[in-house]
């Protein structure tokens, strides 16, 4: 992880000096996200940021299309969320207890849901949730998990544990990841840990707008 | 003939009767402690004898009372749980999402209820679920703060925050740590990370309570 850490200083002190992200991304060899997530507090000076405008080959068209797109995706999500408020207000248990438990324990993300736990009745309640009250397929559904132990047998058990649990098939399995092989993970969390996935900023924006409704509170950067 | 063993049982009776310990009268009478226990088993002692022995008597009377006040716990925590599934059934809105939000975020203790968060909707609406619905007195919440800046003026701003947020006063704050960490810790949690403590198991296993009847499982180890 050395050599990271020394790539990413270079990163900064290229971008300090005004160079465009691109440009140090060819020049280390890293992904453009990467640089990106590594700079973007460097605040640059306008006079930088007037040259990197210069260079920057896309036509003014194409800015203004990319700023339609952009916008009209905004739009659509706040729709998404619009029908997450509307559908709160039918007053569904199973849908309040969903969301709330997405508010605690949910990534926030725009585009997918993503929620992580070691507690199978927690799960399996979250599950039901997106079965009954988002009416999602089983096959948008998948499973990661993260298990303290290396040896197969072990970690054969703890997905068809999860797969059980959850009433899923081998398909919706994603990778099964070992954090570490030790016994002390392993007692505490003999099934390791549990993260469901699903990739879809519809059903993401109407947890979103439904639990500002539940909760009375307006939240615009889950707008994103 | 008058029976040796006979006067022995007398004289032990009599000495029972006046609220000396087993093993005292044994060693006055040269007798074993087993036979003094038959002789005088049935002989009631006066609840100030009774007390007398108790303090003064060696580990086996004392052993048992630990015992005997961890049966009376146990039911108490019992008897707490069953308060909350009651409750449950009530259909209160707000003590539903207090404890779905426990189940997320709370520390699994036994005695204390301890809630953490960096979201100040949430913590706002679980100090509200613990007035409310739970009737917790303000006195009875202990405010934590975790911050990431050294900057006294810093600080104090962080804790007026929280004990304005959540209508509290320096009463309630315990202290303030500091985390040093990243810089992105810093500006992703501008306000710090908020605990909140309520030391009562009677409250702690009423959440639990609740939560198994919300969740609708069971969980005998939250009985600790």
């Amino acid at each position: 992880m050395v050599i990271k850490r020394e790539t990413r200083e270079q990163a900064r002190q290229l971008r300090a000096q005004g160079t465009p992200i691109i440009d140090i991304a060819k020049q280390l060899g890293v992904s453009k996200d990467t640089i990106s997530d590594w700079t973007h507090d460097i605040e640059l000076t306008p006079a930088q940021i007037e040259a990197l405008k210069a260079k920057n080959h896309r036509s003014a068209n194409q800015l203004i299309g990319a700023k339609a797109i952009k916008l009209k995706a905004r739009e659509q999500r706040q729709k998404w969320q619009e029908a997450g408020r509307t559908k709160a207000r039918e007053n569904r248990l199973l849908h309040r207890i969903g969301c709330l438990l997405y508010w605690a324990e949910g990534a926030k993300r725009r585009n997918t849901i993503i929620f992580v736990n070691t507690d199978p009745e927690m799960m399996r309640l979250f599950m039901r949730f997106l079965r009954e009250e988002l009416r999602l397929d089983d096959e948008k559904v998948t499973l990661y998990l993260q298990c303290y132990t290396l040896v197969i047998s072990e970690q054969e058990k703890i997905q068809q544990y999860w797969l059980d649990t959850l009433g899923l098939k081998t398909a919706n399995l994603g990778t099964v990841y070992v954090k570490k092989a030790n016994a002390q993970g392993q007692n505490k969390y003999p099934h390791g840990i549990c993260t469901i996935t699903v990739s879809s900023t519809e059903l993401t924006m109407h947890i979103y707008g439904a639990i500002q409704e539940y909760v009375g509170f307006e939240r615009p950067e889950w707008l994103f | 003939m008058v029976n040796k063993k006979h006067i022995e049982r007398q004289q032990a009776r009599e000495l029972r009767a006046q609220g000396i310990s087993i093993i005292e009268i044994a060693k006055q009478l040269h007798v074993s402690k087993g036979s003094v226990s038959t002789w005088v088993r049935d002989i009631e002692l006066t609840p100030e004898q009774a007390h007398r022995l108790v303090k003064n008597q060696g580990a086996t009377t004392r052993q048992y009372i630990p015992a005997m006040n961890r049966d009376k716990a146990y039911l108490n925590r019992q008897v707490w749980q069953n308060e909350g599934r009651i409750k449950a059934r009530e259909g209160d809105i707000l003590h539903m999402t207090g404890c779905m939000l426990y189940w997320a975020e709370g520390t699994k203790r036994r005695n204390s209820i301890i809630f953490v968060n960096s979201d100040s909707d949430m913590m706002r609406l679980f100090v509200q679920f613990l007035r409310e619905a739970l009737h917790v007195p303000d006195e009875l919440m202990k405010l934590q703060i975790h911050c990431h800046t050294h900057d006294e003026l810093e600080k104090s701003r962080i804790a007026t925050y929280w004990l304005n947020l959540l209508r509290l006063t320096d009463k309630n704050l315990n202290n303030i740590h500091t985390k040093v960490s990243s810089q992105i810790a810093k500006n992703i949690l501008q306000n710090g990370v908020c605990a909140l403590t309520v030391n009562s198991t009677e409250l702690t296993m009423h959440i639990y309570g609740a939560i198994q009847e919300y969740g609708g499982f069971e969980r005998p180890e939250w009985l600790f």
